[in-house]
């Protein structure tokens, strides 16, 4: 059998690393992260119940070796790879009545896709839509498939240590006033939320949870919704891999994936010193804050974890409840320098080819700092890319 | 520097055997025996392979029930010696580099020949050649370029071998001929095989369309195999690549990559990719052999052939035996306690393959039946297979600390990235 692109192979001294009673679950968690699922119904019970509606049958093909893929126009207004998505919702996050969450662009024999990306000099939009017009306070927002190394030691980072740096009344009047994203959870408590781009998935669990419900179109037990993201009553009418108390997808099968994700090592860098003089001078390390403290050491992921507003021109579009379009969790910046080499596109939609396009952008919050790495000298704003590009 | 170390290991060699007051085995001949091992299981390989070109070549000639029953037999016959080559994956980059073209799988059966569309699907997102028909196609686009398929050949076939970059594309080795020996397995989790008819092959009373071209494609297939294999043999031999680079390692990284091939393919590989995640997902399609439900036996030797590996010795399909100084006595020496938990771990395994492929072999149930679902007997078999292989790798890794050596395993928790670590 060959071995699919991604290889967790760790290093390890053998002494026990395999009692630790996790036995097989990051090896199985790879399989199912490459696996493309089927609709029911199938053959086999534990392996059915894709779409009506999804994105992509495998999540590795939208997270291709867990890293933001190229982005190359298909011509027809959208792009080759399908690691691209559009998230729907008015300004307050409540999704389109008819399209849910996301559109889905593709369906299973017997049901229309909800429509296709399309690409203008406007920027993303939809088209071909199959329901009909979306509501008018639909927003819609384009989003990359996010890099997914690194994960477990984002997870690791105590709540305190995130706390330490919000100030969301702005007390220090640095202008900069990062926030927490407090998610309720179903007993009525508050969880931190420090995944995604608006902060708001409390867990790797719940990330790829979301992820079955919006790209794959399958239920777990913390999505139950058998159709995914569809509303209209064909979906709700068509077969499906599960029933509301026993999921398409087991939650056995949810930790085995969060745990493989959970054990993929962050992305190494190359930095010089010269560079992260600069990047803190000009105040980037404000919300990029380059070193989160965890129980398992130094979390060097570049970001806060807070959500800040960066101003009108990165209005995503869609947002999600009580994130304004224009507020983001701070992106880490690990990894960059594989996103470069990939010629992914940076910032939430990839629109920006390279780092100083995607400082440009930076507003609100970031204004004042992005003012300073304007005022610097040809050769300190160049050293300074640098330094971001080799992160 | 190569003819250096083999002098010292051939030295270390003779001094073994000529004073026994200095018995202790030699990493450097250890390594050496590895190497002689490799060469063995591939050559006996080879030897099966060219059986199941003369039965592929004679069915070709003659389609019936017997020519093709024949055929499959010397599938398997070959499967046996191949399986146990496995143990070499995962630390010799000239195996892992070369292994694809003959043991890749699972493969987009739908590249090579018709399909049953009704549950194998006419499209796939990832993969534009999912049902593409080579055997009915003589024209095929793989991105901007085109395929000519006039005549299957072994070249065309090469082309076709993860083509447009997906990995599906299996278009050469064992399973693409296990495929066109058994076509495919439409049974699920219930009884039976594929069920391809001789006149599969058959010009004069086609079934199924391009008879002449599917015994091209086969006939292809089964040549490329030959060389394929015959390329490992070559590079196992005295002044063959693969040979020189685990020889010319250290005394402990060339032991350490034996272990890392053993550990990794009982670990990651075999008891969870290929067996636990078939189970938990009661997924007919995760078998290894599908096509032919030999996926027991391609299991059973695999764990075979890493006992052969440890213990340095191998015994041939023709009863030619190979054998020198090993692991299992090295680690005897310096990992005593260790290494008497390791060969208690590889027989408990062998007994429970055994388990496995008793029932499967006496035509009780074959094990896409007994990872099916509410097969609770099934499972349990399976499941201690999996459980086995799992305390096999935890007695590899007791040895690798003893030994004082450092090794990567597949698919496995690490000390050094602590998150994993509760």
């Amino acid at each position: 059998m060959r071995k699919a692109g991604i290889t967790v192979a760790v290093l390890f001294a053998a002494t026990g690393a395999l009692a630790g009673g996790r036995d097989l679950s990051i090896a199985i968690g790879k399989a199912l992260f490459e696996r493309a699922w089927v609709p029911a119904p199938s053959s086999t019970l534990a392996n059915d119940g894709l779409g009506p509606l999804f994105n992509a049958r495998a999540c590795s093909a939208c997270h291709q070796g867990l890293d933001r893929a190229a982005r190359i126009p298909d011509g027809q207004g959208g792009f080759t790879h399908q690691g691209t998505v559009v998230k729907l919702s008015d300004a307050d996050g409540r999704h389109d009545p008819s399209y849910g969450g996301q559109l889905q662009t593709a369906s299973i024999p017997g049901f229309e896709p909800e429509g296709r990306i399309t690409m203008t000099d406007a920027g993303a939009g939809v088209g071909d839509l199959s329901f009909g017009p979306m509501a008018d306070e639909t927003r819609a927002g384009l989003r990359a498939a996010p890099a997914l190394r690194g994960l477990g030691l984002l997870a690791a980072v105590p709540e305190e240590a995130v706390l330490a740096n919000a100030d969301p009344d702005d007390r220090n009047g640095d202008g900069i006033s990062g926030r927490p994203n407090w998610i309720a959870s179903p007993d009525g408590s508050h969880r931190l939320g420090r995944f995604g781009l608006k902060a708001s998935g409390v867990s790797l669990a719940a990330q790829t949870e979301l992820a079955f419900a919006m790209d794959l179109g399958m239920s777990t037990l913390g999505q139950p919704a058998l159709a995914g993201d569809c509303l209209n009553e064909t979906c709700r009418a068509a077969p499906h891999g599960g029933t509301l108390t026993e999921p398409e997808i087991r939650h056995d099968l949810v930790a085995m994936l969060a745990d493989y994700l959970a054990n993929v090592p962050p992305p190494e860098s190359m930095t010089t010193l010269e560079g992260e003089k600069l990047f803190a001078a000009a105040g980037c390390a404000s919300c990029h804050v380059p070193s989160l403290p965890s129980s398992h050491g130094e979390v060097r992921a570049f970001s806060d974890l807070l959500l800040h507003d960066l101003g009108d021109s990165l209005d995503g579009g869609a947002t999600e409840p009580g994130v304004a379009p224009t507020e983001w969790r701070t992106a880490p910046l690990w990894g960059m320098s594989r996103a470069i080499a990939a010629k992914s596109g940076l910032l939430h939609d990839g629109r920006a080819a390279g780092v100083a396009e995607a400082i440009a952008l930076h507003g609100g919050e970031a204004s004042a700092a992005r003012a300073r790495y304007d005022a610097m000298k040809d050769t300190d704003r160049a050293a300074l890319v640098r330094y971001v590009e080799g992160l | 520097m190569h003819s250096f170390r083999t002098m010292i290991s051939a030295a270390a060699l003779s001094v073994a055997l000529a004073a026994p007051v200095t018995a202790a085995t030699q990493p450097d001949a250890v390594v050496a025996t590895y190497a002689d091992v490799a060469e063995a299981i591939y050559s006996d390989s080879l030897v099966t392979a060219k059986a199941l070109q003369k039965a592929v070549d004679a069915l070709i000639a003659a389609p019936s029930d017997e020519t093709l029953k024949a055929a499959r037999e010397a599938w398997k016959a070959a499967r046996a010696p191949y399986q146990q080559s496995e143990g070499y994956r995962f630390g010799n980059a000239i195996v892992d580099d070369w292994e694809g073209k003959v043991n890749a799988w699972p493969l987009d059966e739908g590249l090579i020949d018709y399909v049953e569309t009704k549950s194998y699907g006419e499209t796939s997102d990832e993969n534009p050649l999912y049902a593409a028909n080579v055997i009915a196609n003589k024209k095929l686009r793989v991105g901007k370029d085109e395929i000519d398929a006039t005549t299957i050949n072994t070249e065309v076939l090469q082309s076709l071998q993860e083509a447009g970059g997906v990995e599906s594309n299996v278009a050469t080795g064992y399973h693409a001929i296990e495929f066109l020996l058994w076509g495919q397995d439409l049974n699920g989790t219930d009884a039976g095989a594929g069920e391809r008819k001789a006149s599969d092959f058959d010009t004069k009373n086609c079934t199924n369309g391009n008879c002449d071209r599917r015994a091209q494609y086969l006939k292809a297939a089964t040549d490329l195999l030959i060389s394929d294999l015959e390329e490992i043999v070559a590079a196992w031999g005295k002044d063959g690549d693969a040979r020189k680079d685990v020889t010319g390692k250290s005394a402990d990284d060339g032991l350490a990559t034996i272990l890392t091939g053993l550990g990794s393919l009982s670990y990651g590989e075999l008891a969870g990719e290929r067996i636990k995640l078939g189970l938990i997902l009661h997924d007919p399609e995760e078998e290894h052999d599908c096509f032919s439900d030999n996926t027991h036996n391609s299991h059973y030797y695999d764990q075979m052939g890493m006992i052969a590996i440890y213990n340095g010795k191998y015994t041939a399909s023709d009863g030619k035996v190979t054998e020198g100084p090993s692991l299992a006595a090295y680690a005897a020496e310096k990992a005593p306690e260790e290494a008497k938990a390791l060969d208690a771990a590889f027989d408990e395994t062998a007994a429970a393959m055994k388990v496995m492929k008793d029932r499967a072999d006496s035509g009780k149930e074959a094990y896409d039946q007994m990872i099916g679902e509410g097969n609770a007997e099934g499972n349990k078999i399976v499941q201690d297979v999996v459980d086995s292989l799992v305390a096999q790798a935890r007695a590899i890794e007791a040895v690798v600390a003893k030994l004082g050596l450092k090794i990567e395993l597949e698919g496995s928790d690490s000390l050094d990235n602590p998150t994993a670590v509760q």
